[in-house]
């Protein structure tokens, strides 16, 4: 069978080539003399090889030109950096890159510690996202009796969104005070 | 706050009341955070990396642990004093290499330190002389509640803390701590080790962080998953790991000495008598011979003080802190020299290394021999 005469990680021509079955499938890496991927293939890291596989494996064109609308990052720039744009890459391309942070780490669902203020806020914006939707199939189910209830409701919400916000910012002026 | 500010805070930094222990040199933890609705500082435009680090810079200083601490920023230093915050293990090279808007606020002490606008908008870091991750835990996990107070951190409740790199999602905790394994490295068993080691998600890298060259045995020993346990549970298992690996290099010592005594006297005798006599020593040179003084001191060949010499030695031999405390910078040949008398003049106050003081007290190992057994037989 041919090999590539490109290197996958530059493009200069190929001088080593290896080939892994993972899960049954097998994975070729061609890669030149003085790439950067070298180092990182024969570093024993615990996952580094199939993790390069991963990451030097051609994608589908629709997957590769996948965008962050956040800040337009790429699944082919993640390819090329390693790195995530911003944040938000993570819920817009994060299904493409699931496979490669199961293999990374023991697990795929957060363990540690949650920041507090921070968590509470996403609960109630949560919260919110939630009765607005209730709110909107009561106005279409004509159950106004119901709507007028949601409302109330979310009036609540905002006016303990807003005490949030104040809370840390007192809670910081405190600190920054004391 | 000038660079003086750093260099004349080092006796403080590992001063008397903070002894230096036998095999570890120090221990860290390490949390990454982001702000939810910028970019990564990798991908961020130049004027929203301003904005983070406007924001960050200010919510690092309004913390109470920042009360007395000093920011630099990077673009406001020179490839020196860069060096010298490297040497120090405050920054990054990464860092370094940042396209402005970057910085670091160093608490008083220098054990505690935050990046901002490394790989991600802020590292936290906190350091100590001994191995103690619950503390070292506590106080970095103290430290990032009170920026959080301040700053909206991204976070998922699926993912944990978001990162730049996929490799730190979820706790974004790296625990880490310096060991001096002379012993392994002599009985070629380093390999052995870093291979189990990477078995359970733990990987040894030389002094400086990725892909340096481990010289004078010391290695730096992290966790490399962060994702799907919490902090406590990582934190156990390094620690574990830890203390397994300095067991085994005791009993590695332990083995070196009682298999050939003459051998490992000789080694250090000869070591000794080059910092003692030498006029030219490069840094890897000078970093093997401390090596083996520091092993000299943790089995008493020499007196225990000598291994807190050795740790200061460690880091004022590095070229920065070599040209910083000269005043100006210095060709490699003059540095060689310079290294060579600052060894000199503090080996001249260290007495010989004594082969008849051999013993393994502090290895906490139950050898089974005194000291006397593993002195040089006759036949």
């Amino acid at each position: 069978m041919a090999r590539p005469e490109q290197c996958s990680g530059c493009n200069k021509p190929t001088t080593i080539h290896l080939s892994q079955i993972i899960n049954n499938k097998i994975y070729k890496l061609d890669i030149c003399e003085d790439c950067p991927l070298k180092k990182q293939v024969l570093d024993q890291g615990p996952f580094s090889l199939s993790e390069i596989f991963k990451i030097a494996m051609p994608h589908s064109k629709a997957s590769a030109s996948m965008v962050c609308p956040e800040c337009g990052f790429t699944l082919a720039e993640f390819e090329k950096r390693g790195r995530m744009g911003c944040p938000e890459c993570y819920t817009h391309l994060g299904s493409s890159i699931e496979p490669i942070i199961e293999e990374m780490h023991p697990g795929t669902t957060h363990a540690g510690k949650c920041p507090g203020l921070s968590m509470k806020r996403v609960d109630l914006h949560r919260e919110m996202q939630r009765l607005k939707q209730d709110l909107q199939s009561a106005v279409q189910e004509e159950a106004y009796e119901q709507a007028a209830i949601i409302r109330d409701r979310i009036r609540d919400l905002e006016v303990g969104i807003e005490s949030l916000a104040e809370e840390k910012a007192e809670s910081a002026e405190e600190k920054s005070g004391g | 706050m000038s660079i003086e500010w750093l260099v004349m805070q080092q006796g403080e930094r590992k001063g008397l009341e903070s002894p230096s222990y036998p095999v570890l040199l120090m221990s860290r933890i390490r949390l990454a955070r982001n702000l939810a609705g910028y970019s990564f500082p990798g991908w961020a435009k130049p004027a929203q990396r301003q904005a983070v680090y406007d924001t960050c810079k200010e919510a690092v200083a309004a913390v109470p642990q920042m009360s007395s601490s000093a920011h630099f920023e990077v673009g406001g230093l020179n490839d020196m004093e860069k060096q010298l915050l490297v040497e120090k293990h405050l920054i990054s090279k990464e860092l370094c290499e940042s396209r402005g808007s970057s910085g670091v606020t160093i608490a008083q002490g220098q054990l505690m330190a935050v990046m901002i606008n490394e790989e991600d908008h802020l590292r936290i870091q906190v350091m100590r002389p001994d191995l103690d991750f619950d503390a070292l835990w506590s106080d970095s996990s103290a430290l990032d509640d009170e920026l959080e107070k301040r700053l909206d951190y991204a976070f998922s409740p699926e993912l944990g803390y978001l990162t730049a790199c996929p490799t730190n999602l979820g706790t974004a905790l790296r625990a880490s701590a310096m060991l001096h394994l002379p012993a392994l490295v002599l009985d070629k068993q380093m390999e052995k080790v870093v291979r189990a080691m990477n078995q359970i998600g733990i990987v040894a890298r030389g002094l400086f962080g990725e892909a340096s060259d481990p010289s004078g045995s010391v290695f730096q020993i992290s966790n490399q998953q962060t994702l799907g346990e919490s902090e406590t549970v990582i934190i156990r298992r390094i620690e574990d790991v830890i203390r397994v690996v300095i067991s085994h290099e005791w009993k590695a010592r332990i083995r070196l000495f009682q298999g050939n005594a003459v051998k490992m006297f000789d080694r250090i005798g000869r070591a000794y008598g080059i910092l003692r006599g030498g006029h030219l020593i490069t840094s890897s040179e000078a970093m093997n011979l401390l090596s083996m003084m520091r092993l000299a001191s943790d089995v008493h060949m020499l007196p225990v003080q000598v291994r807190d010499s050795v740790d200061r030695l460690i880091m004022e031999m590095q070229p920065a802190h070599l040209q910083i405390g000269r005043g100006k910078s210095l060709a490699p040949g003059e540095r060689d020299e310079m290294r060579a008398d600052l060894m000199r003049r503090t080996f001249t106050e260290i007495p010989h290394p004594d082969p008849s003081k051999l013993s393994f007290v502090d290895s906490g190992v139950d050898t089974g021999t005194s000291a006397d057994d593993v002195k040089p037989d006759e036949g």
